[in-house]
């Protein structure tokens, strides 16, 4: 076989034309087989609203279970969604929190609205009981979610989901 | 193969530790306030000791570059891609995208570390390696570059709101004290567009010629932590890495890499 330089020609071609033995091992194929199954997983997110509510909702940790949220995990999702976030010590109705006037300021981030008090420094989320409000919008459609935060007599912070509208 | 072997190591730990400090101190305060109740997160994805142990261990991967064992190898990659794994289930950790780049980083590593007994790679290993190399580095775009196709970021809405009036750092200080709201609001909205645009040029970054892949990559990169924040080298850092490594492979010209 001539010496074919990898810098010539598309990557994949290369590896598909020259790859040798190496197109035949298990693991190679399995390796090229996890990222077309991602890829595809990620695809239907564009017409299907049922993919967009799982994956609105692996963004506000609401998702029917542990191990089907943690398989999404290894999906990557950098900077998807419009996503906010807002936090009241009133109870105010879900509908209301996102919509002008804001009763209460709102914050946009980047993904999972609710990392603004999972990740980071929870000394200053302030004494609970308070609540906490989480949108993610993708075309067309919204998760509204509603998490009261209680506090134990730890110093620790218990957190509940108590309403969530997809739509 | 081992030296393109060392230098994905190498960004992947470079990725890993530039953050590992602050994430430390916040995990650490993050334990004087647990989450002790959550509906969805088991309890021990909400212990801090698991999110430091998970965010220190990888610490072990620098004997990848004193060892050369390709078992040994293996192992570290083991290590690095369940640290990722963990990281990416605990409540602590589950946003960071530097563990979503390092996991698939990691699994190149685990793959690669078994090609590594042999001492001069097949040329087919080799465009495999790169194949893969450029493949991960689309697929990890290609999910941010989907859930941008969404009005709120080609408005430039999402990118208002996330840079222009939240961000504190130098240059969007100095943006909200000198530019109206709609300049920002115009600048907004054209940044956003690039950045879907290149994100969605690079989801197909398997099909193309590695130097070509290396140069977009790194323009892509620099527009990333240049306007919007260096904090991502967190997370581009491992897969810049694996683009380093590809293009270290691609120059190979020795007829040794040819197939036998």
């Amino acid at each position: 076989m001539p010496l074919c330089l990898p810098h010539r020609g598309s990557a994949l071609l290369n590896a598909l034309r020259h790859g040798g033995a190496e197109s035949r091992s298990w693991s190679t194929r399995l390796f090229y087989a996890s990222l077309v199954a991602v890829t595809l997983w990620i695809l239907p997110l564009l017409v299907a609203p049922g993919m967009i509510e799982t994956v609105m909702r692996r963004f506000h940790l609401s998702s029917k279970s542990y191990p089907e949220w943690y398989l999404q995990q290894v999906v990557p999702a950098m900077y998807s969604f419009g996503n906010e976030y807002a936090r009241s010590v009133a109870d105010l109705p879900l509908d209301r929190v996102f919509t002008d006037p804001k009763p209460v300021p709102t914050l946009w981030v980047n993904h999972y609205p609710p990392r603004l008090f999972t990740f980071g420094n929870r000394a200053r989320a302030g004494r609970p009981p308070f609540f906490i409000y989480c949108r993610s919008r993708f075309r067309g459609h919204e998760l509204l979610t509603k998490i009261r935060v209680n506090g134990d007599d730890e110093g620790g912070f218990q957190m509940t989901c108590i309403e969530e509208k997809f739509r | 193969m081992l030296i393109a072997w060392r230098i994905v190591l190498a960004g992947w730990l470079l990725a890993w530790f530039i953050n590992t400090p602050a994430n430390l101190i916040l995990f650490w305060r993050g334990g004087d306030f647990p989450i002790t109740a959550h509906p969805l997160i088991p309890e021990l994805y909400r212990a801090p000791w698991l999110a430091q142990m998970s965010l220190t261990l990888p610490i072990l991967g620098a004997a990848g570059f004193g060892f050369a064992h390709p078992r040994l190898l293996g192992g570290i990659a083991v290590l690095l891609g369940l640290c990722s794994l963990l990281l990416l289930g605990h409540i602590f950790s589950y946003n960071d995208a530097t563990y979503t780049t390092a996991f698939w980083t990691s699994l190149w590593l685990i793959w690669g570390a078994s090609r590594l007994s042999s001492t001069v790679a097949s040329a087919g290993t080799v465009h495999h390696a790169i194949a893969l190399g450029q493949g991960i580095i689309g697929l990890c775009f290609f999910g941010g570059f989907i859930g941008k196709l969404t009005p709120e970021y080609w408005s430039g809405e999402a990118f208002f709101h996330l840079y222009m009036v939240q961000k504190d750092s130098p240059p969007f200080i100095w943006i909200r004290e000198h530019c109206s709201p709609q300049t920002m609001r115009y600048w907004a909205t054209w940044f956003a567009r690039v950045m879907v645009v290149s994100e969605g040029l690079l989801t197909t970054l398997i099909l193309w010629p590695t130097r070509f892949a290396a140069i977009g990559t790194a323009c892509v990169f620099a527009l990333m932590i240049l306007l919007a924040t260096p904090q991502l080298l967190s997370v581009l850092g491992s897969l810049g890495g694996l683009m380093a490594a590809c293009v270290f492979l691609s120059e190979r010209r020795s007829p040794a890499t040819e197939d036998r």
